[in-house]
């Protein structure tokens, strides 16, 4: 995941994380202040009332929010316990105990409570109370009806002794009636409700109170009417009404009303009864709603303590097992070898031991890590080094597993061996190039010690390859193992010294050469003198037979002085090493001159050239080369003196790197080849197998190849014929190349027959 | 093939509890809603006539009004519990791209209660502390409904070139109970207790 992605993902985990926060003490706030309030308010029914509703509103609005939250933190802990992720299983099983611990007791007491509420609040309310209390209104309305009904037999009595009356004279002596009914209004009304007298003791009042449309109505049927009616004061007062024309067909309607108001400590009592009544009923109504209330405060409060206890369980079941999931997931970073994970550091419990004895584990295996990288590091430094020494090294080297399977091997053992041994590490040593002879010689050698369990030994191999005879010093060591008595494996250390050996070998020669041309040539010159002056002095002298003798015999020590002085230059020459005159060569056009020159004198030869298209001047000894080229194609025609159809093929090639060029010059013919017995020693002066010939035709081109820092091989071609191969560097770069690296000597070695 | 069983019996099992929990919060929901209807519609308050009339300068409204209360209200008015009845009137001036604009409110409120001691149903109103009583709540009720020329605004305020519209609308106050009878009428039961008429509304012409 790409950083920005990773701190995309970061930015809105904590955002969900602040949200989910937020909205969790909004909740906790919101519950907090509606149970306070709740509190508050139940000790005061109006403010219960009032508030009530705001309060429900705030713990739903609470409640919702909380609920929210733990239904977010149940479906995190749902995916993550599908997922696996470490801890989930851990955490759902402490939040299911925990849970259960919590509900159970808070269940309990909310079932109790309910219980208590619904028979503790009923039994508040009692029938003898409710019965006492309908009871003592009943009487109050009993007292009253008693007194107003006195009130109406007064009021009765004054209509039989007034009936006969014309209006007049209600009009003059209503206040009189008024007076002896102690009413506080008397009023007759006529028809239409036409007021016909009136009197009040209300000395403010100026019109007469009515009485209630129903008292009236009822009046005007007949029948006398007494109604108790409650005043705006608080008060009571009483509606005495009744009908004064009954049994007077022709007179006209007239009704009495008078008003008597309830005396004030009879409307107190009876007022007192009613409101203990009235507020009883009032309670008995509201009693189901009041449990009601009840219960929803009651649940309120076991749903604001349940979600804050699974909000609690949620909360510290995260806090419990954060450094656990800590630990799993830095346990799973170090099974897969990160050992740079540092845990938070927990509380000072047991799994804040646990945290600091892993950060200290994980502290003391960074630290060994370390060291084993910091060993590790050495050793491959080492390895490298070692790898480079060897690759820098001249001399082979393998490294052999016990069961002779290779473990390392330098570029020096497979230039000398003539073998590729790139991925061969791992392989058997003789599977490695079954078809070079050299190199299996060369196992074979080698196992022959091996075999006989030596574990160190040293010896020089002669062994015979493709291209001739090679001479390798080899030694081998055992390497060392855990187990003393067995060998963890050997190492074979092996030389080409071939070349060094012909090297000492032409050095001996040179040396002989010269001293051989000293010592010779000198007695020469006299014997030859001598000779001359024999023939001089006595062949006039002598008798024509004798004198034929002389001559013949003086003839031939000169003629065999001659031989051995041109002898003795011949080695004179091989000895001597003038310098090189180098100059930049057309080889190809000298390869072409020198064959012409041979194209001719044997017409039984055929001579083909096949040179190469690269046709590229080589730094070299014109001279040098010249009497190379003679010297090889001699060689080969003297080869085929005795052949029918001879025929001799010079092949040329340009090869190699850019800074290491070469010219590859191979000479072959279908001669009868080297015989088995010279292949070893074909470069050596005197090695000859011709009958013609001074032996030192090869022994020439070699020192020729050699002072041109290039390579020369000689053998039997596989379909019959000799190979001479002769490989030159191109320019002065190239043979310091070659010379430095031994490219050309590892190159020269590779078949290309 | 055994766990892709087991996890579409599952899934088929949490569908199924789904499906139940939804047929349950639908049942639920459907039995509130008709319970909420019923309460609703069996109090009614409906202005049946509406009129103004202007005596000495001063427009009246007059109205009759149809006070039908719920099994709730009757209950509870006759276990001592005072009804707040409130009638408002609004004058309002029509404005051609702007809402209406009140010139004018009134609320007379009145109280019906039931003396248990006279057995007499009294309506007062507020606003003057006058008050009548009945011996039935019909007639209560009647009498409650009959609004007789309450005056309203002076006719001097009101400008001719203007329309004006009288509204009026009746409705039960519950928010002046007390004690656990407002959350009743507040949370449990409040469409039995939701009692109040459309306005009623008609043009003043002054």
């Amino acid at each position: 995941m790409a950083v920005g992605e990773q701190l995309a993902l970061m930015g809105t985990q904590s955002l969900t994380r602040a949200a989910l926060r937020l909205l969790t003490g909004a909740g906790m706030v919101l519950l907090v202040v509606s149970l306070a309030l709740l509190a508050k308010t139940t000790q005061n029914s109006d403010d219960f009332g009032r508030m009530h509703v705001l309060i429900v509103l705030l713990n739903a609005v609470g409640l919702t929010l909380l609920l929210s939250v733990i239904l977010v933190s149940v479906a995190r802990l749902i995916r993550d316990y599908r997922k696996g992720v470490p801890g989930a299983r851990l955490k759902a099983r402490m939040i299911a105990m925990f849970v259960s611990l919590a509900i159970v007791p808070i269940m309990l007491v909310y079932l109790y409570s309910m219980y208590f509420l619904n028979k503790g609040i009923d039994s508040y309310f009692n029938t003898d109370v409710e019965r006492g209390l309908s009871d003592a209104l009943t009487l109050s309305r009993g007292a009253l009806d008693l007194r107003t009904r006195d009130e109406l037999d007064a009021l009765t009595m004054m209509i039989e002794r007034t009936r006969s009356w014309e209006p007049d004279q209600y009009l003059g002596n209503i206040e009189r009636l008024r007076r002896e009914l102690h009413a506080d209004e008397l009023t007759i009304y006529g028809d239409n409700g036409r007021i016909i007298a009136s009197s009040t003791g209300d000395q403010l009042s100026i019109v007469p109170r009515p009485p209630p449309a129903d008292v009236l109505r009822q009046a005007r049927g007949g029948e006398p009417r007494v109604t108790l009616e409650p005043t705006s004061g608080g008060g009571l007062v009483a509606h005495v009404v009744r009908r004064m024309d009954d049994g007077m067909p022709d007179a006209d309607l007239r009704i009495a009303h008078a008003t008597f108001d309830v005396p004030p400590r009879l409307n107190r009592l009876a007022r007192s009864v009613q409101e203990a009544s009235e507020d009883y009923a009032s309670l008995v109504f509201l009693r189901e709603p009041l449990k009601d209330s009840f219960k929803l405060t009651l649940t309120l409060v076991l749903l604001v303590s349940l979600l804050i206890a699974l909000w609690g369980v949620f909360f510290f079941a995260r806090r419990i097992v954060a450094p656990i999931q800590d630990l799993v997931a830095g346990t799973q970073a170090v099974a897969e070898g990160n050992f740079d994970m540092r845990l938070p550091e927990a509380s000072r419990d047991d799994v804040g031991f646990l945290v600091r004895s892993f950060n200290d584990m994980t502290q003391r295996l960074q630290s060994a890590q370390d060291v084993a990288q910091a060993s590790q590091n050495a050793m491959a430094t080492e390895r490298a080094n070692l790898e480079t020494v060897l690759s820098r090294l001249t001399t082979g080297v393998i490294a052999l597993e016990r069961d002779l399977t290779i473990r390392t091997v330098n570029q020096a053992a497979g230039d000398i061996l003539g073998v590729d041994f790139v991925n061969a590490a791992g392989g058997a040593l003789a599977e490695v190039a079954p078809d070079r002879a050299l190199y299996q010689s060369f196992v074979a050698a080698c196992r022959e010690h091996l075999d006989r369990g030596e574990r160190e030994w040293r010896e020089q191999l002669v062994l015979r390859g493709d291209m001739g005879r090679r001479i390798l010093t080899c030694a081998c060591a055992a390497l060392p193992f855990e187990n003393p008595q067995q060998p963890g494996g050997y190492v074979l250390v092996f030389d080409d010294v071939t070349m060094l050996l012909q090297a000492q070998r032409d050095a001996a020669w040179g040396e002989v050469a010269r001293r051989l041309a000293h010592e010779i040539k000198n007695p020469l010159t006299p014997i030859q003198l001598s000779a001359e002056r024999l023939r001089r002095r006595y062949l006039e002298t002598l008798e024509p037979g004798e004198a034929e003798l002389l001559e013949r015999a003086t003839r031939t020590i000169v003629g065999q002085v001659e031989s051995m002085k041109a002898m003795v230059d011949a080695f004179r020459d091989y000895a001597r090493a003038p310098d090189l005159d180098v100059k930049p060569l057309d080889l190809h056009r000298l390869i072409a001159e020198v064959a012409d020159l041979y194209r001719g004198r044997d017409q039984r030869v055929a001579l083909r050239l096949d040179l190469s298209d690269e046709r590229e001047p080589i730094d070299a000894d014109a001279g040098r080369v010249r009497q190379l080229l003679h010297n090889l194609l001699r060689n080969a025609m003297e080869a085929l003196a005795s052949q029918p159809d001879g025929r001799i093929d010079i092949r040329t090639r340009v090869n190699g790197p850019a800074d290491a060029r070469y010219v590859e010059l191979v000479v072959d013919d279908n001669g009868p080849g080297f015989a088995e017995d010279v292949a070893d020693s074909l470069f050596d002066p005197y090695v000859t197998t011709k009958t013609k010939g001074t032996g030192l035709g090869l022994a020439i081109v070699k020192k020729l190849v050699e002072e041109h820092a290039g390579q020369v091989s000689a053998g039997n071609r596989p379909d019959g014929g000799a190979r001479v191969t002769v490989v030159l560097p191109v320019n002065e770069s190239s043979r310091s190349v070659a010379l430095s690296r031994g490219a050309l000597h590892a190159e020269n070695r590779r078949e290309r027959v | 093939m055994h766990v892709s069983s087991s996890s579409a019996n599952d899934s088929f099992g949490r569908r199924r509890a789904g499906v139940r929990l939804l047929s349950c919060l639908l049942l639920l929901a459907a039995s509130i809603a008709a319970n909420a209807q019923d309460d609703a519609t069996s109090g009614e308050f409906t202005i049946q006539s509406a009129y103004t009339q202007m005596l000495d300068g001063v427009y009246h409204v007059s109205a009759q009004i149809n006070y039908g209360l719920t099994r709730s209200a009757i209950d509870a008015l006759n276990n001592g519990v005072d009804l707040t009845f409130e009638l408002d009137i609004e004058v309002k001036r029509k404005r051609r791209w702007l809402p209406d604009k009140t010139e004018h409110e009134l609320r007379q409120r009145y109280e019906l209660s039931f003396d248990a001691l006279t057995q007499r149903y009294v309506v007062r109103l507020l606003n003057s502390g006058e008050q009548t009583s009945f011996d039935t709540l019909s007639a209560a009720l009647r009498g409650l409904g009959d609004v007789d020329r309450v005056p309203v605004i002076d006719a001097a305020l009101l400008k001719a070139e203007r329309d004006y519209r009288i509204a009026v609308r009746t409705s039960l106050d519950t928010k002046s109970f007390r004690g656990p009878l407002r959350l009743l009428a507040s949370l449990f039961k409040f469409g039995e207790w939701r009692l109040a008429s459309s306005w009623h509304s008609w043009a003043l012409n002054p």
